[in-house]
């Protein structure tokens, strides 16, 4: 196991009931990226697998093991990062939801 | 519609439920041979992989007197239910299931969540090790029907109406990793995969409590890849423990008719000489 992956490990156990978008490889046949909520993950001696509920998709489960993960990014952060598009109200904003007027 | 064979799983409750019921024996079999001793399920045997179930030089698990001398050593009779549970999600706990089922041994059971679902729902653990009156244990033939040797396997590449299952992890599959990323990175001399495989890892099984998934989910997830219960499948990994988690959500939950686990898996088919092997 390389550094790398010890990280991403890490990183996927951290944000595990949240909602994140993954960022996939090709291989993974799920498209290049996949947003939803972080179920929860199995932890194996070859490695984790993550169990997300896509956005797109309420009540479906799909299961992607990590080597096909390139990176993930937790909701949480995304307010911080840069301007965020809002689905819901079809608004673009720069700065994090919690601190947004309503 | 359900599974297959509703019967061969029971619950971490029913098992709490069913501990002093003298017509089970409860069975541990773990990857890592110390997790017994470090604290069990009360009234569980352990069994170690490579002790108790390997040939002790050649390659291969016990023959069928090997495999009556266990049993009876350990006081399982051929009418016992036996219910199988394990660490890493059943791996050698499904492995078992299959070496039962290869002996012919009735009321077989696997703990659906293993060892892990047991702890997380802060069931209770101990060291005492159970001892049961030795038994007469008498094993069927061999079920040459649920097993695969590498001149099957090789015959069949390329057969239209044969599926093979790759059930290790992507970086596995893909001959970046010879073994799992956790152990020592030993057992063959060649990385990737046998052509034509499908890549499924084990895990893509199960829910993210370790327990299986729903019929519905499994049947979607293997058909999705092309493997479907009209053809003779092949299962296999590394040396045949996790593609016996696989078999057995094929056969066993899905209801496939032709389902083999090979159990010389990577370790044989990459280190033969002159076969073919994809990357």
């Amino acid at each position: 196991m390389t550094a790398g992956d010890a990280t991403l490990k890490d990183q996927i156990k951290k944000v595990i009931g949240q909602r994140v978008t993954l960022t996939l490889a090709h291989r993974s046949g799920l498209g290049p990226t996949l947003t939803g909520r972080l179920l929860g993950a199995v932890d194996a001696a070859d490695g984790l697998v993550v169990t997300v509920e896509p956005e797109t998709a309420a009540g479906v489960r799909r299961t992607i093991h990590y080597h096909d993960i390139l990176a993930v990014t937790p909701e949480s952060s995304k307010g911080v990062t840069g301007p965020q598009w809002d689905t819901q109200s079809q608004m673009c904003w720069s700065t994090p939801r919690g601190s947004r007027r309503t | 519609m359900g599974y297959a064979k509703p019967d061969v799983l029971v619950d971490t409750a029913w098992v709490a439920e069913n501990l002093k019921n003298p017509t089970l024996r409860i069975v541990e079999v773990d990857v890592d041979t110390s997790a017994y001793d470090s604290g069990h399920v009360p009234g569980a045997i352990g069994f170690n992989w490579r002790v108790d179930i390997q040939e002790p030089v050649r390659r291969d698990f016990v023959n069928k007197a090997g495999f009556e001398a266990l049993l009876g050593r350990v006081g399982i009779g051929n009418d016992h239910t036996v219910v199988l549970y394990g660490d890493n999600n059943n791996w050698f706990a499904t492995w078992a299931y299959w070496v039962f089922k290869y002996y012919g041994h009735g009321p077989v059971r696997v703990m659906d969540g293993g060892r892990k679902k047991w702890i997380d729902e802060g069931r209770p653990l101990v060291r005492e090790k159970p001892s049961h009156p030795a038994t007469r244990y008498v094993a069927r033939d061999p079920d040459a029907g649920i097993r695969a040797f590498r001149e099957q396997v090789h015959a069949a590449l390329g057969k239209s109406g044969v599926g093979l299952v790759d059930v290790r992890s992507p970086k596995e599959f893909a001959g970046e990793l010879l073994a799992p990323e956790n152990l020592p990175q030993e057992g063959a001399q060649r990385g990737g995969h046998i052509p034509g495989a499908a890549n499924i890892p084990w895990g893509m099984a199960v829910r993210e409590d370790g327990t299986f998934k729903s019929a519905e989910e499994l049947r979607a997830l293997y058909e999705g890849k092309g493997i479907t219960p009209d053809k003779e499948i092949f299962t296999y990994c590394r040396i045949g423990e996790r593609s016996s988690h696989t078999w057995f959500v094929l056969r066993e939950l899905l209801g496939y008719g032709k389902v083999r686990n090979y159990d010389g898996s990577w370790t044989e088919w990459g280190s033969l000489v002159n076969v073919p092997i994809e990357k």
